[in-house]
Parts: C-alpha cells; sequence; structure tokens
C-alpha cells in the first residue's frame, strides 16, 4: 500500500512538471497611444567599455528602448572597468568619468566587477533577478518599470553660454504623493554622436574605428551620488527647485550634441524615481 | 538593512557555534546526544599592485574569502549550516560575492521508506546532464537549492527522488522555481535471487525536470515553464561498464542562446538536447577508455537572463582530461553549452613488475586523445515566426575547439627514486573557449607540452621533489601565450612541513622588458586534519578550473595565507 | 560560559573584528574537540564499482581497524598515497588485518576513470563512488587528499589531510597503535 502511494504520488508528480511549447514567439504590438499625464520616465544605464567586443549588442538594445518608447526611456552610456581603459594603439580614446567610475565602483553597483556589457533599469531589481542586467533583461525591465508609480515629476531648464562655455542649470520638482524616504538628485551631462573606436566581436577585424557612441555620460554637475532634494517626510505637492550655476563644459565636447540628464532617486534603497533630459543648447 | 542581515546571521553562526559546543561536550561523553564535525577554510592575500606583470591595484590590500561548516548528525537525524564570509572578494572571483552570512543551511531525516530533507540540497540526477546541484569552494561554485527533497525506496533496487526550490544566488536564491523528479531502477537488485550473480548489472533510469519563471517581456511570449526530461543506461559486467544518457529541453529562450540584430533581441526558441556515452573495459594492469558527448543549445539556467557560473540547474562534463600539472592546465577546456562534440579515448597499460621495461616496481603508461568540436549551425529563416533560428544535423560537426594528445609514463625506479614523465599536444581555440565569440580576435594556440617530475626520498618521511616543466608555443601575437618554463622543488623535511620554490618564466615574449620569472615561495605545516600554507611572490594570470567550472584569476603579486581544518 | 560573553563582547567591534573573533572561536572550537574524535562514520549512500548502493554507516571490517581515504583520478599526491599503501598493503592486511576502503569524489567528467585506474594499478583495496559528495561533506572533506583512521568499534579516530612522501609510515604505526590500544597523537 505505502508503496503505491508513494509510486502514485511520484507519477503524480511527473504529471505536474509541465513545460509550455511556444508556437508564436513574437507579441503582438499593442498600438494603444498612452495619454497618461503623469509619465514616469525610466533610466536605463548601459555599462560599457571601448574594448567589450561583446557590448555593442547591448548598446543597440538600449538605443532601440529610446527608440520605441518616444522619450520615456532615457539611456546613458558608462564606460568604466577593466574595457574601458586605454589599449594601446588602437583604444586610446578615454570615456570613463570620475562619476562612471563611482557608480561603476565595489562602493556603487559593481557593474563591471560582474561584467560587460550589463546595466540597469531604474537601478531597481524586476524580477528577483538583481540590479545589474544582462540586456537580455533590459526590454523586460524597462516594461515594468514604465508601470510603476509616479511619484514626481521633475522640470530641467538652464542658460547657456556658448562662447564662455557656461552652464546654469535649474531642476524643479513637484510630488504627486507623499514619499517616505529622503530623495535626492543627480545631475549628469551627457553627449551623442561622438564616433570613435569600438571593439565589435561581430565584426571581422573587430576593430570599428567609425563606430558611433550615443548618450555618453560625460561628466557629473552635482557628484556622483548628488544633493539633496528633499528630506523625509515629504507630503503630496511638495516641491522644491535646485540651481547649478557656473558649470564650465569642457571644450572637448561638442556643445551641439549635449544634453543634461536629471535623476531623482531614492536615497535609501538607490531606486530611481523619475528622470528627465533637456539639450544644453 | 544589510546591516541587519549581517547582524542577525552573525548572531545565528554564534547561537550554531555556542549550541554546538555544548552539543560536542556531551557528544564525546554520551553518544547518544549525536556527534559534531565540521570544517573550514580561510583564505587571505595581500596584494600589491605590479603594473609590469599586470596585477592591478587593489585598494582594500588585503582580500579574504572564509567558511565555516557544522553538521550535527544523530541517528536518522543530520542538520548543518554553513557560513561564509567575503571581506572582500579575493581576486578573480565574482565580485556578487560580498559581506558575510549564513548561506546553507539544511536539516534531513533518513528512514527506509523516506529520506527527507528540508534547506539547501545537494543532488544529481543521472549524470547531471538535466540536473545537478554541487559545491566547489575553491571556485565558489554553489548552485544548491534551497527547497525540499524526498527520496524513496518502495522496493528494493528502486529509488525515487522528487524535489522543488529555488537556487542559490551569491547570498540570495534565484528568480525561478525547480522542479525536478527522478525515478532508477537497479534490475540486478530488484530481481535479487531470481538471478545467478554473474547476470550483469542493468540501472535503468529517468527524469523530469522544469523550471518556472514568470514572463513579463514586452516583445516575446517566453515560456514560463520549461521543461526537460532524459533517460539513462549502465550495463556493468566484470570489468565492462557502459553508460548512456540521452536528454531533451523544450523551448528555453534565454540569455544564452539570443542574439542582437539591429538593436532587436532575437532569441532561439530551439529545442536542446545532450548526449553522453561511457564505455570502460578494465582488466587487471590493463584499461580502455571511450567517452563520446554531443550537446545541443543545453544551457539550462533557473534565470534566463543568468550568465556565467550563476543559477545553473544542469552540468554538462567535459570529455577531456583533467590535468594535475600546471602547464598542460595552462589552457583548460570548458564545455560549450551552445554547441559541442566532444570525444575522448584513453589507454592504460601497466607492465608487470620483473620485466624488461617494468623494472622492479613496475611501469604505468597513459595515452589518451581528447577533441572537442562545435557543432555546424544550419541558419533556419524564421526569425518572424517560430523564432527557432538554427537547426544541427547530428554527424555533421563544426569547427574544432579543443584537441588534447597525451602520453604519461609512471615509474619507480628503486625504493628511493620515481619519477612521472608526460607530454601533449593541445589545440585551444582561445575565441570560443575564452572569450565565446568566433571574432574575438585571438588566435589559436598551439601547444607542446613537457613535464618531468622527479621525487627522491631520502629518509623514510623526508622528500625531494623537482618539477620542470616547458611549456611551447609558437604565438608571438599574444604575449601570455607564448612559451613558458616552470621549474619547482619541493622539500618536504618530515610528514608535517614542506617549503616549496616556484618560478614560471615566459621566455618567449618578444619584448625583453616584459620577460619575467613569476617566483613563488610556499611553506605549509599540516597537523592531522589541520592545514597552514603561507605563499609569497608573484603569480601570473591564468584560468583556474575544477570540474569543468573555470574561473580568470588576475595576475597577482604578494603575501597569501591559507588555513583549512576539520574536526 | 566564557563563549557567550566573548559573544556580547563581540557585537560592539566592527566587521573586520567580529569576523577575525569568529574565526578564533571557531578555531579554538576546533581544538576543543579533538579532530573526528568520538565520531562515527555517518550514514550517506555511495556507489560500488558495480553500480549497486551503499549506506556509509555500514562500513566494518570485523572489529578491525580500517582506512578510509578520500582520492580522485585527477589527484595527483591521493593517488601516490594509495600507491604506497598497495605496495605495502598484502603485509599490513596479514600483520594487522587493516582494510583501505578508497572513496573516489570524481564526478560524472572521470568518475568513469575510477574503475580503469583502479584495474590497471591492480589495487585491492575497497573502492566507492562518492559523485554528488555527500559523504566527502558529511566528514567534512575540503581538500583531499584526506585519510581517516577507525577504530575496531567504528569511531573515527585520527585524520590526516594531504600527502607527503612516508606518511604511509605513520598511518601503519597509528594503525598498530589503535590495535594495541594505544591513543594517538599527530
Amino acid at each position: 500500500m505505502k508503496i503505491k502511494l508513494v509510486t502514485g504520488l511520484f507519477i503524480l508528480g511527473v504529471f505536474m512538471t509541465a513545460c509550455d511549447k511556444i508556437s508564436n514567439p513574437i507579441q503582438n504590438a499593442s498600438n494603444s497611444v498612452d495619454t497618461a499625464t503623469y509619465v514616469r520616465k525610466v533610466l536605463l544605464e548601459d555599462y560599457t567599455g571601448h574594448f567589450c567586443g561583446n557590448c555593442p549588442p547591448a548598446a543597440e538594445v538600449a538605443s532601440q528602448l529610446v527608440e520605441s518608447n518616444h522619450g520615456k526611456v532615457i539611456a546613458i552610456a558608462v564606460h568604466a572597468g577593466f574595457y574601458a581603459k586605454l589599449y594601446p594603439p588602437d583604444y586610446v580614446t578615454s570615456f570613463t568619468t570620475a562619476v562612471g567610475n563611482d557608480w561603476d565602483g565595489t562602493q556603487g553597483f559593481n557593474v563591471s566587477g560582474i561584467g560587460n556589457p550589463n546595466g540597469m533599469v531604474n537601478r531597481k531589481s524586476y524580477g528577483g533577478s538583481g540590479v545589474v542586467q544582462k540586456e537580455t533583461k533590459w526590454p523586460t525591465s524597462v516594461s515594468l518599470a514604465l508601470q510603476d508609480q509616479y511619484v514626481l515629476g521633475l522640470t530641467i531648464s538652464k542658460t547657456y553660454n556658448a562662447s564662455s562655455r557656461i552652464l546654469n542649470s535649474t531642476v524643479k520638482a513637484k510630488f504627486k504623493i507623499a514619499y517616505s524616504n529622503n530623495v535626492k538628485l543627480n545631475l549628469v551631462l551627457v553627449e551623442d554622436s561622438i564616433i570613435s573606436e569600438q571593439k565589435d566581436y561581430r565584426k571581422n577585424p573587430d576593430l570599428v574605428t567609425n563606430y558611433l557612441f550615443m548618450h555618453l555620460l560625460r561628466a557629473g554637475i552635482n557628484g556622483s551620488w548628488g544633493s539633496t532634494l528633499k528630506d523625509a517626510p515629504i507630503a503630496a505637492k511638495d516641491s522644491v527647485s535646485l540651481d547649478f550655476n557656473n558649470f564650465a563644459v569642457d571644450s572637448k565636447f561638442n556643445d551641439n550634441h549635449l544634453y543634461l540628464v536629471a535623476f531623482a532617486y531614492d536615497a535609501s534603497t538607490k531606486e530611481i524615481l523619475q528622470a528627465e533630459k533637456l539639450k544644453i543648447r | 538593512m544589510f546591516l541587519k542581515t549581517f547582524k542577525s546571521s552573525l548572531k545565528a553562526t554564534f547561537l550554531v557555534l555556542g549550541l554546538s559546543l555544548s552539543f560536542s561536550v556531551l557528544a564525546q561523553e554520551n553518544p547518544d546526544y549525536g556527534s559534531i564535525h565540521g570544517n573550514y577554510q580561510i583564505d587571505a592575500q595581500y596584494y600589491k599592485p605590479d603594473s609590469l606583470i599586470g596585477a592591478p591595484v587593489v585598494p582594500e590590500k588585503m582580500l579574504s574569502n572564509a567558511y565555516g561548516i557544522i553538521n550535527y548528525s544523530r541517528g536518522k537525524f543530520s542538520a548543518g549550516v554553513r557560513y561564509e564570509a567575503y571581506n572582500n572578494v579575493m581576486q578573480g572571483f565574482d565580485t556578487r560575492y560580498k559581506g558575510q552570512g549564513i548561506t546553507n543551511r539544511f536539516a534531513r531525516y533518513q528512514d527506509k521508506l523516506l529520506d527527507i530533507t528540508i534547506g539547501n540540497i545537494y543532488d544529481q540526477f543521472g549524470s547531471g546532464l538535466l540536473f545537478r546541484t554541487y559545491y566547489e569552494p575553491g571556485l565558489l561554485y554553489d548552485n544548491s537549492l534551497d527547497g525540499v527533497r524526498v527520496i524513496s525506496n518502495p522496493y528494493k533496487g528502486l529509488t525515487f527522488k522528487g524535489l522543488v526550490g529555488k537556487q542559490r544566488s551569491f547570498f540570495t536564491v534565484g528568480p525561478g522555481i525547480v522542479r525536478g523528479f527522478d525515478g532508477e531502477m537497479n534490475l540486478k537488485e530488484m530481481l535479487d535471487s531470481a538471478v545467478s550473480s554473474d547476470f550483469p548489472t542493468i540501472i535503468l533510469g529517468g527524469s523530469f525536470v522544469s523550471k518556472y519563471q514568470p514572463d513579463q517581456d514586452p516583445n516575446f511570449n517566453l515560456p514560463e515553464n520549461v521543461g526537460s526530461y532524459g533517460g539513462r543506461l549502465n550495463i556493468i559486467k566484470g570489468g565492462f561498464n557502459f553508460f548512456a544518457e540521452y536528454v531533451y529541453k523544450e523551448n528555453d529562450p534565454s540569455a544564452n542562446n539570443s542574439s542582437v540584430v539591429n538593436g532587436k533581441t532575437y532569441y532561439s526558441y530551439k529545442f536542446g538536447d545532450g548526449i553522453f556515452v561511457s564505455t570502460s573495459y578494465a582488466i587487471q594492469g590493463l584499461s580502455f577508455l571511450l567517452q563520446v558527448k554531443r550537446i545541443d543549445n543545453m544551457s539550462y539556467r533557473s534565470d534566463r537572463d543568468a550568465t556565467l557560473q550563476n543559477l545553473m540547474i544542469n552540468y554538462l562534463p567535459a570529455t577531456t582530461k583533467q590535468h594535475t600539472y600546471l602547464m598542460p592546465a595552462f589552457f583548460p577546456y570548458a564545455t560549450q553549452p551552445a554547441g559541442e562534440f566532444g570525444t575522448m579515448g584513453e589507454i592504460q597499460y601497466k607492465i608487470k613488475k620483473g620485466t624488461l621495461l617494468g623494472g622492479k616496481y613496475g611501469t604505468e603508461i597513459t595515452l589518451n586523445y581528447s577533441q572537442a568540436n562545435g557543432l555546424k549551425q544550419i541558419h533556419v529563416d524564421d526569425s518572424t515566426t517560430t523564432m527557432t533560428l538554427y537547426k544541427t544535423n547530428y554527424g555533421e560537426i563544426g569547427n574544432l575547439y579543443y584537441h588534447d594528445a597525451f602520453i604519461e609514463i609512471n615509474k619507480k625506479f628503486t625504493k628511493q627514486w620515481k619519477g612521472t614523465f608526460m607530454y601533449a599536444n593541445q589545440f585551444y581555440n582561445r575565441n570560443i573557449v575564452q572569450f565565446g565569440s568566433p571574432n574575438a580576435g585571438y588566435a589559436n594556440i598551439l601547444s607542446n607540452i613537457v613535464v618531468l617530475d622527479l621525487t627522491y626520498k631520502y629518509k623514510s618521511n623526508s622528500s625531494i621533489r623537482l618539477e620542470t616543466q616547458g611549456f611551447f608555443s609558437d604565438n608571438p601575437s599574444n604575449p601570455n601565450a607564448g612559451s613558458w618554463l616552470t621549474g619547482m622543488l619541493e622539500w618536504s623535511p618530515s610528514t608535517h612541513w614542506f617549503v616549496a620554490i616556484l618560478d614560471q618564466y615566459n621566455y618567449s615574449n618578444p619584448s625583453d622588458a616584459l620577460q619575467f620569472h613569476y617566483y613563488l615561495g610556499t611553506a605549509g605545516y599540516t597537523s592531522g586534519p589541520h592545514r597552514i600554507t603561507l605563499s609569497v611572490g608573484k603569480q601570473r594570470a591564468g584560468i583556474f578550473c575544477v570540474g569543468g567550472v573555470c574561473r580568470n584569476v588576475p595576475a597577482s603579486n604578494g603575501v597569501a595565507i591559507s588555513i583549512t581544518s576539520s574536526f | 560560559m566564557w563563549f557567550q560573553n566573548c559573544c556580547i563582547l563581540v557585537a560592539n567591534f566592527n566587521a573586520m573584528k567580529r569576523l577575525f573573533f569568529a574565526l578564533i572561536a571557531l578555531l579554538s572550537f576546533s581544538f576543543i574537540i579533538a579532530p573526528g574524535e568520538g565520531g562515527t562514520i555517518p550514514s550517506t549512500t555511495v556507489k560500488k564499482l558495480d553500480g549497486s548502493k551503499v549506506n556509509t554507516s555500514t562500513f566494518s571490517n570485523n572489529g578491525k581497524p580500517m582506512i578510509i581515504s578520500f582520492w580522485a583520478t585527477w589527484c595527483k599526491p591521493c593517488k601516490k598515497e594509495l600507491d604506497a599503501v598497495h605496495e605495502n598493503y598484502e603485509e599490513w592486511q596479514k600483520e594487522t588485518g587493516v582494510k583501505l576502503i578508497a572513496i573516489s569524489i570524481d564526478d560524472v567528467r572521470s568518475s568513469s576513470k575510477v574503475v580503469t585506474d583502479v584495474k590497471t594499478k591492480g589495487w585491492a583495496f575497497e573502492v566507492y563512488l562518492d559523485e554528488n559528495q555527500d559523504f566527502k561533506r558529511a566528514m567534512n572533506v575540503n581538500n583531499i587528499p584526506h585519510t581517516f583512521l577507525v577504530d575496531g568499534n567504528g569511531k573515527i579516530v585520527w585524520s590526516h589531510n594531504s600527502y607527503t612522501e612516508g606518511d604511509e609510515d605513520q598511518l601503519y604505526e597509528n594503525v598498530k597503535k589503535i590495535l594495541a590500544g594505544e591513543s594517538i597523537s599527530h
């Protein structure tokens, strides 16, 4: 009897070991137009390096996500770690930044320590896979992040003197809901359309001399971890305005392709609550 | 938050230590209280940056890995905990091992009919092609299943196993749920007295494994449940042993079979399968072994976005020779889960004592050849429909990944002298094995390797050992893959002590300034189950593998200490 | 109890020191109970070379001492140790009735090499496969070779990690001491 019972249970278990056979892998694109007034924008960070031959596909995934989400996804490419070092004679342009190194480091999110390419979506773990994620996970995380609750809105304004290259910026924040943790604000400078060398294992030879770098992190305006936006307790409809004056834009950067990226984050969980961007000229 | 977990785990550790201490005192006096055993290992290294050999700056200066295990057992009951601490994790390991805590705990009750384990479980089905969880501290590999396992022997020779849980991922568990069932029957044991004793042992087994992970992808319909199944047969008679296992995995789109074209991700929804056959025949002094393996799309993880060594459900053994000397293991091979065809054949022969070639003690000769190739992937144009993307045919193999032709002669000359001579010819497709891409831009490495290992025992427990090794490779394009010479002198004056000096020299580097002697001095003390070793010097960058899992370790310069003990 | 006091003190220190103390505690703990002493062979399942399963708690040698040696086909010092014992095994068995049980921790990759190694070398030991390393874990073996001595009552009385030339002589001395009822030191 006991034997039959045990055997029966195991056979039952075998049938419960389900599997889903998929015959239609591709989902139909939904054509619903988003009419929400309050849009929680998503920050996608792509950690990469010019010596990382597996990184260009991830960069393409990031660009694709920016494009297909019509302004709701803001991407930053962060060059840091082993693959972002200089490797003469072919890889001699440095794209690393102090801010990027801090974010990437062991005191930050330890991304290149895990390997490149890897990235973060709102610096939050979706589906229990960890904060740092492979590019295959980004579309899922982005679509989930777009559904996260709207906490606050950000508005950037600036004045930029093209001859002196002095940038003054103001970030205004308005909370829609009450929030129980301290919130910080980080402001960085990002540049599009830089042409330089990149290793790409899909090419033979793998040295691409005219690779197009998009949304590349160039500099931090208020340090690696930003400034206090508002300390808890935060009530609904609270608003704050922060000024960042007299920032000198490096003459190496092409100011026609430069833009500010501001993001507000929860100081204790590090989750990014809102992001915004604005071209400097 | 982190500190809290840390504090509570620390408390738990002390509690366990305290408890086990009081238990153990009792245990010695009265066996009814059960027995306590444990072991620990502490590795620490002080790093000195050395830009010439490429040893990076380590901001912490000193890094350490440590673990301690305590097991308690009494009759049918056993339980155990493992505490791990990384402050911070040593160079070459995944830096997600950060901090400390209890990473493993289990309780088990074994009865005749049922054997139940809760907590962290290590087990394998068949050869592990579908399911294997194990712990390898040297590589920080631990994919234990945190869950429940039931084993039952309802009838003699018949075993059922069922388990469910989530896998360990650093200091937490992965997102996917793993469920598995395995049945095995030993016909000879089942039939027992009905068959004569020279009836061959025939073991039949079958397994089912399935993983569950929610699909939240906006672009794809990903399978939330990925099932896999397999069957195996083992026939043993006298010195003859035949083992074969075939496994099949349903569509499993994952980071491991994805590709990106123009920013669009494509997964392969193709099935995966694998076959592993091992046949051996051995008589006194002579043996043959033949292994064949074919693996196609068999990366199987409980998180479809996991990479590297993380969250693997199955184990794909490498059918290549596992080397113990440094130089032949310079470029070790690891199974390529995406697709591989591997074979290995080995003959071992011991020339009898008292013959001309056998001498007074006999001579052992091992001949081994192994080879691994990729599979030929045939493009399937279905990227907008079923998305399998490729197919493979049995019997069609792709590019060469690795070969190793190897001879070893082992001989004891006199009571004082013994020696080992080894020669290997190896081919290593560096782009594939090390960088996972055919276009990674590195040259293949073809090498000839020679090892001569001589031991002179000058007193009953005192000996001197000299190892000379050469790695000869014509590969000027890559300095670290050029030729190397290695010498090691080891002196063991008593059973307790040993002192060794190792020198590895990359004499063929085209730049004179980059030719280095990597000196490493090591001293060790062993007393029973306790062992302490201290080493000082330079270590070259390299790949270190245990059981088919490998890790890259950067060059280092400094002082390292290692303590292991068990009780 | 000193241990508990130490616990409270330690809780206030920083992480590095805590770890240090934890290790010291572990160290001292391990020396309080003599290594392996008093323990019996835990109950796990290993496989015979003929494929049948054996519970390790049933290992016995009719009241005579046993040597349990953990090894693997890829472990050079392990094979050296077993070769050295092999050379003297007949003599040892005649004099003391001692039995050696060799536990291979080879995984699937190399476990099929166990039988070929054993046969070629002509070892007359009892050899078992511990493919899943259950027995290795239960016996708390970190590194191999690791050798245990079990007395006639099934108690583990001595263990040793690593092998250097001549260790087999000490091992045999200890076997003889067990038979004579003497205590063993390291």
